[in-house]
């Protein structure tokens, strides 16, 4: 009776109702040809699953969102630090000289603001400001993402059609040269 | 006091629970319990992942215009939320030309209510309603309570073999009908 689509589905159903947080996308991968018809599953059941009660710091964060104003900033409030605090644990969880720290901190506050592009934000920096705002890198990188300005939503228009929301991928100063800090911010450097 | 069946009232308890934060106007408390799982089923349908947040804002932005606006629903809020987001998908789908034309049909939502053909239920629950209740039950149990197997058995006063044997029927219902 072995099923390998059942055992994922199982499995997967099981942690979720515990309250775990199973990467989903793991388990697809895991299901190779029978991906499809996983995605299908647990979507279904992603529907049908009770969905657990918001904690206080999602609830707050929420609050913040609603409010026009960035999570990560309220999270940071939140904890009690100030943005030299983050910039000094940041710089010493990157490994980075205390000479990048001008530049660290004008980094971290686009991006406290959402004024960067996520996605191109290295991984590194998210595990890093995890521990230094004592929470995972999944829920930074989850309301890393600020309230649009343009609420008022208009016909959807979805990336590559839309008005870009985010600066363009340039360094934060054109006199100190590209480096590792614009690298950890802004990915790797392009069409140079 | 009537006899509560174990298993199956996990939902009516999210659904009262939605109902109170909505009488309260505590939208945040509301948006916030279903924000992470609305980001899982976009990524379960492997948008990319800054494709998959600004599908996520777009349903809760449109669910926050509702709210504010005073709209009431005819079903309980966890069916806007999965619709909206389906709806939501489908679009993201059809501007990114990644289906034909025949998507954009199915997404039929002008009308008053447009929650109004959408029902209660979704497949999930329709599929388990044909199961046999004690079928039904199991599967609320292992799928909503995240029980073991034994745990399940010992509640039910089965065999595990029996509980296995269910929850492989409700999975093969599943597959049955979303195939």
């Amino acid at each position: 009776m072995a099923d390998p689509l059942f055992d994922l589905f199982d499995d997967y159903a099981v942690r979720y109702a515990r309250g775990e947080h199973p990467d989903a996308v793991r388990y697809l991968e895991r299901a190779g040809e029978g991906a499809d018809e996983l995605a299908d599953m647990l979507d279904a059941f992603l529907q049908w699953a009770p969905a657990p009660t918001a904690d206080e710091l999602a609830v707050t964060l929420m609050e913040a969102w609603l409010a026009g104003q960035p999570p990560l900033r309220e999270l940071r409030v939140r904890r009690g630090l100030r943005v030299d605090e983050i910039v000094g644990e940041l710089r010493s969880r990157l490994g980075l000289d205390v000479s990048r720290s001008g530049k660290l901190r004008r980094y971290f506050q686009r991006l406290e603001r959402g004024s960067l592009d996520v996605s191109r934000v290295d991984q590194r920096v998210f595990d890093a400001l995890a521990g230094a705002l004592r929470t995972s890198s999944s829920i930074l990188m989850s309301w890393a993402y600020p309230p649009r300005a343009d609420q008022a939503l208009a016909a959807p228009a979805y990336r590559g059609e839309r008005e870009p929301t985010v600066a363009p991928a340039v360094p934060v100063t054109d006199e100190e040269g590209w480096d590792e800090v614009d690298e950890l911010f802004l990915g790797p450097r392009t069409g140079a | 006091m009537p006899h509560k069946e174990p298993g199956l009232d996990e939902r009516t308890a999210r659904d009262d629970e939605d109902a109170r934060l909505l009488a309260e106007g505590d939208h945040a408390n509301l948006l916030a319990a279903y924000y992470p799982t609305i980001l899982l089923r976009l990524r379960i349908r492997r948008l990319p992942i800054d494709d998959a947040e600004e599908v996520r804002q777009r349903v809760v932005e449109h669910l926050l215009r509702e709210l504010q606006g005073g709209k009431t629903f005819s079903v309980p809020f966890r069916v806007v939320v999965h619709q909206r987001t389906t709806w939501e998908l489908l679009d993201y789908y059809a501007e990114r030309k990644r289906r034909d034309a025949l998507v954009a049909e199915e997404r039929e939502h002008a009308s008053p209510d447009e929650f109004e053909r959408v029902g209660s239920d979704i497949d999930f629950d329709r599929l388990l309603a044909e199961l046999p209740d004690r079928e039904r039950q199991v599967a609320a149990l292992r799928w909503q309570q995240g029980l073991e197997v034994a745990q399940i058995a010992n509640l039910l006063g089965i065999e595990a073999n029996a509980v296995h044997q269910a929850l492989f029927r409700a999975h093969g219902k599943l597959r049955e009908s979303l195939g």
